[in-house]
């Protein structure tokens, strides 16, 4: 059973892959597109951290740890979970009724049609980025280091894809969410980049329990660190990551379903 | 005119539509300049002036220029067109008794006015009030302004236009809108931080590109630091890239409708 | 045991009501109204393994919300659906492994590869044996003559053979019943002709239910045994295409131009059934009145220019069944 869907996601995501590869030029472009656009950002984050030399406390080596840490759990998302990000366009075009005829969770099927590989050069400049800002923030690898780099790494992937699925599952109800998903995945990227110290507390309250994504970097980063500011949260929260990404995998999953059943009592 | 009117009044209304998107957009885009609005702050803390920007200046910039910027989300003109090219709509398009390209900018300009009064005004307002902001130094400023705003949306939609027209050669344009949009333009506006801040070797290319006539020039001219001679300079050059985007964008569409002509498509 | 049982289904949608004009459009932004359609209203059937039915309306008469209910995409409002022993949207994926289904407007192929490649990709998602595919690819492909492009992209294929490779994807896992919505859509004589032999053919080979939703009536004349015609919501005929042409058949139409426009028209075991300035469309029963009788009556009392007579088309009569309803 388990077989079959890993077989069935690699025909799939393999499928889609061969497709886009017919247009070499585009994925080229693509690809080239996001590396310079990410190599230029840093240069602009770059230029205005040696400007100013810290963010409320933090060097410009830690902002660019952040800055990387979310980065490669944003790409790592993008490459498994892009297909979420136009998901409006199964209902405006009646794609789903041909999702629903097949003998596949439409979840599933939806997922795997889509491994989107011009995400995989942001990945790859942000593992250098990240592992840059890493050694420079002073951190020193050991084992202990590593495994919990990748859960966090791991469970900021899942929250963000959660977070995707669920502002795509709204589409369920309005029928159109245009570029929404990708907005406010964006927004919620950039606003992990900093310390959310910079915040109001509103934002860091929005940030933490309702679009969790301070548990992608700040939290962990407070261990990583070794910053200690909790900025009046509990200590805890620094491990607290792999637990959000459980929740929230629950919450979007169940919101998902209940889309779903709406889909299927109106067709549209 | 009274026809591209048309264009521009039915697209407002397709808009107004879809109601639970506009109010997530605002949201989010709320979140968006808070996050550079505290970030800002939080860098001024302890400062008074940095590159000839106080923090009431740089916040007042960061708001304009992220106002500014929510044009750049919501016009896709470039998927507009390479959807019509894709099903065959565009044939009946240029077939009608109408200039395509400004049909094209009356389309695109009912869409984004109202994204202009229901999105970017009322953000505007808002942040305007909560954090104080300053407005343009005088009237003939506010004018300045709203004419280098329309002349930077110009050039946005024509560089759109003109990858859009591309989708008549290559089947697959996606990749080339990526590149110049999300790269290049996201890059070389000037929405981050403004060109006083960015590096020499980024300034220099980005003065020989268009993408900071479209949301610096008029953010720059708005917060007062472009004035007097190097303000015209600044409206001069917004002038020479829409007269270039706007001719080679009517030399592309022209080329493009000739091969539809000759090849049928 | 009939193969799909239909009893006392409904569907109802709500829907957005929209206000006019520039006001209308703002309020709407901010608070709607709506409105309950009865897309399908009270619908009664049943199928036996083997039938080859059409199911006909105009658009937005229930045609497509059934076939939807049929295959599980969508949840009846009310009523009972019965599908093989599954109710289609509890047992979706039950379901959907013995049924095939084709959507005249949009394929089911990936677009940017070969042919083959999305048949090869079915073979795993409905987990076709590989002898079963491969006998059914062959049977498939010498029927349609697909080989000369399975191994072409399916943007490039011409909306025809694209039809033919999404027929044949809805068949290769064998199922038990196929539904098609406008699977001629679009498409030349040429290749609606080879459609319609393709189910025939397959119907009769195969034993495969058909249900086909179409407006080109030329699909169920030369398709289907059976016809089901469906008008807001209900049905309102079911049976065969034979009886149907007899029941009804019977009416003759005299189309006549006048030299003028008469605002009384009078005759006697005639019905007036439309009228279009000098142009009359006038009914009769050829058991009880005669073209020469009616003729005879006309130019006794008006002006005429111009008039022939149709034989009733299966067109002309659902045309008219939709028009005054079943009489």
């Amino acid at each position: 059973m388990v077989r079959r869907y890993f077989k069935l996601y690699f025909l799939l995501a393999g499928a889609y892959v061969r497709s886009r590869l017919q247009y070499r030029l585009s994925f080229g472009l693509m690809c080239f597109g996001i590396v310079i656009s990410e190599i230029c950002l840093l240069g602009l984050l770059g230029a205005l951290l040696a400007k100013f030399r810290t963010v409320n406390g933090w060097t410009w080596a830690e902002v660019v740890f952040l800055y990387g840490l979310g980065n490669l759990a944003y790409s790592f998302m993008r490459i498994l979970g892009s297909q979420l990000d136009d998901f409006d366009r199964y209902i405006v075009r009646g794609e789903l009724d041909s999702v629903l005829i097949r003998p596949v969770p439409p979840l599933f099927y939806i997922l795997a049609s889509r491994i989107e590989l011009i995400h995989v050069s942001r990945a790859l400049t942000s593992v250098v980025i990240f592992v840059v800002a890493f050694h420079l923030s002073g951190i020193r690898w050991t084992l202990g280091v590593a495994l919990f780099t990748f859960t966090t790494i791991l469970s900021g992937t899942l929250i963000m894809f959660t977070l995707m699925l669920i502002s795509a599952t709204v589409a369920l109800w309005t029928t159109k969410s245009g570029k929404l998903t990708d907005l406010l995945i964006s927004a919620t990227k950039e606003a992990t980049a900093f310390p959310i110290s910079i915040y109001p507390l509103a934002v860091r309250l929005l940030l933490t329990f309702i679009l969790p994504v301070a548990f992608v970097t700040y939290y962990p980063a407070q261990q990583l660190l070794q910053k200690g500011e909790f900025l009046g949260m509990p200590e805890l929260f620094q491990f607290g990551a792999p637990v959000v990404a459980l929740v929230m995998l629950c919450v979007s999953y169940l919101f998902w379903c209940s889309g779903l059943r709406r889909y299927h009592s109106t067709g549209s | 005119m009274k026809k591209y009117l048309t264009f521009t009044v039915k697209a407002f209304q397709r808009t107004l539509t879809y109601r639970f998107e506009l109010w997530m957009e605002l949201f989010i885009n709320v979140l968006f300049m808070l996050v550079y609005v505290y970030l800002w702050k939080a860098l001024y803390t302890g400062r008074t002036s940095v590159e000839g920007y106080d923090l009431n200046r740089i916040l007042t910039y960061i708001v304009v220029s992220q106002t500014l910027l929510t044009f750049t989300f919501t016009l896709r003109i470039t998927r507009i067109i390479e959807e019509k090219v894709r099903t065959g709509e565009v044939v009946t398009d240029l077939m009608k008794p109408i200039d395509f390209q400004l049909m094209t900018l009356a389309t695109a300009a009912g869409t984004s006015s109202h994204t202009a009064l229901f999105n970017m005004l009322p953000k505007f307002l808002l942040f305007y009030g909560v954090f104080g902001l300053s407005l343009p130094s005088s009237l003939l400023m506010v004018f300045l302004f709203i004419i280098s705003v329309v002349l930077g949306y110009v050039i946005l939609f024509s560089i759109e236009f003109i990858i859009g027209i591309f989708a008549f050669w290559v089947v697959e344009i996606r990749g080339l809108y990526a590149f110049v949009i999300w790269g290049l333009a996201m890059l070389f506006s000037g929405y981050f931080l403004p060109m006083e801040f960015y590096p020499t070797f980024l300034a220099k290319i980005a003065a020989v590109l268009p993408f900071r006539a479209i949301i610096y020039f008029p953010t720059a001219i708005y917060t007062g630091q472009l004035i007097g001679e190097r303000l015209v300079t600044a409206l001069l050059i917004q002038l020479t890239w829409v007269a270039a985007l706007v001719g080679f964008g009517r030399l592309a569409y022209r080329a493009a409708f000739r091969k539809l002509v000759i090849q049928g498509g | 045991m009939p193969i799909i049982t239909v009893e006392h289904l409904s569907k109802h949608f709500k829907v957005h009501k929209r206000r006019t004009g520039f006001w209308g459009n703002l309020s709407s932004t901010i608070s709607r109204k709506h409105d309950i359609i009865k897309a399908v209203d009270d619908v009664n059937f049943s199928l036996e393994r083997g039938e080859l039915v059409g199911y006909i309306g105009a658009n937005g008469a229930g045609k497509s919300t059934t076939i939807k209910m049929l295959t599980g995409i969508l949840v009846p409002t009310s009523g009972h659906i019965d599908v093989m022993g599954l109710t289609p949207y509890r047992h979706r994926k039950e379901n959907t492994r013995r049924i095939g289904v084709v959507f005249g407007q949009r394929t089911q192929l990936w677009w940017d590869l070969p042919v083959i490649d999305s048949f090869e990709l079915l073979k795993h998602i409905y987990e076709i044996p590989q002898n079963l595919y491969k006998q059914n690819l062959e049977f498939f492909s010498e029927m349609l003559q697909l080989q000369p492009f399975l191994s072409t992209p399916v943007r490039r294929l011409s909306l025809g053979q694209r039809m033919r490779c999404d027929l044949t994807a809805a068949l290769l896992h064998n199922p038990e019943i196929l539904y098609l919505d406008e699977p001629t859509i679009g498409l030349d004589v040429v290749a609606k002709e080879q459609v319609r032999q393709f189910l025939r053919q397959v119907n009769a080979e195969r034993q495969v239910t058909v249900i086909l939703t179409t407006h080109d009536l030329n699909d169920v004349e030369k398709v289907c045994q059976r016809l089901i015609i469906i008008d807001s919501g209900k049905i309102i005929y079911d049976g065969g295409i034979d009886a149907l042409k007899k029941r009804y058949g019977k009416t003759r139409m005299l189309i006549v131009d006048l030299a003028q426009a008469y605002s009384d028209i009078q005759l006697d075991g005639v019905d007036l059934t439309r009228r279009d300035g000098n142009r009359i469309w006038l009914a009769f029963d050829r058991d009880t009145i005669s073209a020469s009788e009616v003729i005879a009556q006309l130019t006794a009392r008006y002006e005429i220019q111009d008039l022939t007579i149709s034989e009733p088309e299966i067109e002309e009569i659902v045309r008219r069944i939709y028009e005054i309803g079943v009489y």
